[in-house]
């Protein structure tokens, strides 16, 4: 592979990195990407007991009511209703469930899989190695949409699809990054002496790599949240993942989108909670990677 | 140089392989093809005759093989829904995506570029953080969703431009620009870094001393060093822009490639969906090396391995 003299880049590490809001320095903790992705988490552990009507509940004499501050706007449809007068605000809370799932399941189980194979490359090298890069490979050269409309074409599309999908989109990522930390550690001193001293693989492995990789781990965890938010809101709405009746924010994005003369309100506002969300997750992972992996770099 | 260009080319054929493996693998899991593509009440005799027509009743390692050598003959197989064959489908398809990601690319590399040289010219100023800033919200908000707004604004409620379609001028204005958001913080972000590595960078800090001004050292020497690798880099971004025109051609109803690909999949067309795939595929790997062959021609300080 071809790769850039970087001999010649010291001064260039004084360059602050850092693409957070500009409100994020002034204090030491996140507190403004913990706000944002605070309502999304606590709606979707508890929605059941939050949301002012059950989502799914129809109510014709409602329907398509404007939000409550607009002229013919009702205050017990806070953020209006849509076609079928089901509260817009309730669906929104029972859709975080939703983003929730997929986006702490689909992460985690692609950063299991990611740190453990990234690790044995990087730690044995030679045909794990090997098979592994071209996997990667493979993987990079098919946009992650498309793989969704392979994936989609052979599960019908609904959760299981969204989430394999996010799975094999992200797994590379990790394996990538680990694998190249890895084949750093490996020639430490105490990783050496660890293999001298005759401590098994296993050892080597829980004991001297996983606690150093863990750090990059989290950064990349975080910020592949926001990404898997937007990337399930997307593959459901080109109508590969989550079906009606059923409420995601995707969904409602899409659903939206035939009302748009009538009901601007719906994509407005779903699209919101998708950013708000991600966003959060995006600061987060930045704020995370700057004082906690200054090495990492945004990719 | 050879022997690297050969092994380039070794690992691309193995990648385009494994691509085939995937794309089999994964399209022939999803049941029956012969029940899905005849009439509910085919009788038994026409779904046998449609299996054996299309070489469905033999084994998964058969119908591989038979796959990977119609390949070789540039046989792709016929698109079950049109009857025709797959290739020609999708090649009547391509003109509208090649337009639409032409455009968008080069609206991607224009704005990018000027405003990753902004942010960098005005390093840690306002416009530096605005720009960055702008580029997280970017990240964050789903490019369908500001697409969607678009069509709120400018077309139903100013009606300025058409909602969907390809009939004219006006028509490709959003999916273009939406299209664009795909690749642009990537290459805004290159060009940031690149320019700001070349100013830190020995040369530069010599004219400096020399007494040449700052407009002239952008201008004449820093400019050019800095964005090869940015241009060179942002053709890698074609790959986000591809699958990105699945997503904006079937928000616009453009009728291309992205579009034709979800058609597909609603209809569980496997051949127009396996050329469509193993094409953009292709394409990309082939981008890959080139740029890769491309880097080591312009920048000597590159090392083969």
């Amino acid at each position: 592979m071809a790769s850039t003299d970087m001999s010649d880049k010291t001064s260039v590490q004084e360059v602050p990195r850092r693409m957070g809001l500009p409100v994020g320095k002034v204090l030491d903790y996140p507190v403004i990407p913990v706000l944002l992705l605070l309502p999304m988490v606590i709606c979707g552990l508890f929605g059941p007991w939050i949301w002012p009507h059950d989502p799914t509940a129809i109510n014709f004499a409602a329907k398509q009511t404007p939000p409550a501050w607009l002229d013919g706007g009702d205050w017990r449809y806070l953020l209006g209703t849509d076609q079928f007068g089901r509260d817009l605000l309730s669906r929104l809370i029972e859709g975080a469930r939703i983003a929730l799932i997929v986006s702490t399941v689909s992460v985690s189980v692609a950063a299991l899989v990611g740190t453990l194979v990234g690790m044995m490359a990087g730690y044995y090298g030679g045909v794990v190695d090997i098979v592994l890069m071209r996997i990667v490979d493979v993987k990079m050269s098919i946009p992650p949409v498309l793989l969704t409309i392979l994936i989609g074409a052979a599960l019908g599309g609904g959760l299981a699809t969204i989430l394999i999908s996010i799975i094999l989109v992200f797994w590379a990522d990790y394996a990538r990054v680990i694998r190249g930390e890895t084949l750093a550690l490996k020639s430490r001193g105490y990783v050496q002496l660890a293999r001298v001293a005759n401590a098994s693989d296993l050892r080597i492995f829980t004991r001297h790599l996983l606690p150093n990789l863990i750090p990059t781990c989290i950064v990349l965890v975080t910020l592949q949240f926001g990404a898997a938010l937007v990337i399930e809101a997307a593959i459901t709405f080109i109508g590969l993942g989550i079906q009606p009746p059923a409420s995601a924010w995707g969904l409602l994005v899409s659903d939206g989108r035939a009302y748009l003369s009538t009901a601007w309100w719906i994509p407005t506002f779903a699209g919101l909670a998708i950013a708000f969300t991600a966003l959060g997750a995006n600061l987060l992972g930045d704020w995370l990677r700057d004082h906690f992996d200054p090495k990492l770099k945004k990719r | 140089m050879t022997n690297y260009i050969l092994k380039r080319l070794g690992l691309a054929v193995v990648t385009v392989l494994g691509v085939l493996l995937l794309i089999f693998v994964a399209t022939r899991m999803s049941g029956d093809v012969a029940l899905l593509m005849l009439p509910q009440d085919a009788t038994d005799e026409q779904i046998a005759a449609y299996r054996a027509l299309h070489g469905l009743d033999q084994a998964i390692p058969i119908q591989f093989l038979n796959f990977l050598s119609g390949m070789l003959t540039a046989d792709f197989g016929d698109s079950l829904r049109y009857q025709r064959p797959a290739v020609e489908v999708i090649l009547q398809r391509l003109p509208a995506t090649v337009e639409l990601a032409l455009l968008a690319f080069a609206l991607a590399l224009v704005v990018g570029v000027a405003l990753g040289l902004l942010a960098a010219y005005f390093r840690g100023g306002w416009a530096d953080r605005i720009i960055r800033t702008s580029a997280v919200l970017l990240q964050s908000m789903p490019n369908f969703w500001i697409a969607i707004m678009a069509i709120l604004l400018f077309a139903v409620t100013l009606g300025w431009l058409p909602t969907s379609g390809r009939d004219g001028v006006a028509s490709i204005v959003m999916p273009a620009a939406t299209l664009m958001l795909f690749p642009l913080s990537a290459i805004m972000r290159m060009t940031r870094t690149s320019i700001l590595e070349t100013i830190e960078s020995d040369y530069v800090k010599f004219l400096r001393i020399k007494g040449v001004s700052e407009g002239r050292i952008l201008r004449r020497h820093a400019l050019r060093n800095a964005l090869i690798p940015v241009i060179a880099l942002s053709g890698l971004q074609l790959g986000n822009l591809m699958g990105g025109t699945v997503i904006t051609e079937t928000i616009f109803n453009w009728p291309g490639l992205g579009s034709l690909m979800i058609e597909s999949f609603i209809s569980r067309d496997y051949p127009v969906i396996q050329v469509g795939i193993l094409m953009i595929s292709t394409f990309l790997i082939l981008l890959n090396l080139v740029v890769d062959l491309l880097f080591c021609v312009v920048d000597p300080r590159i090392k083969y391995s």
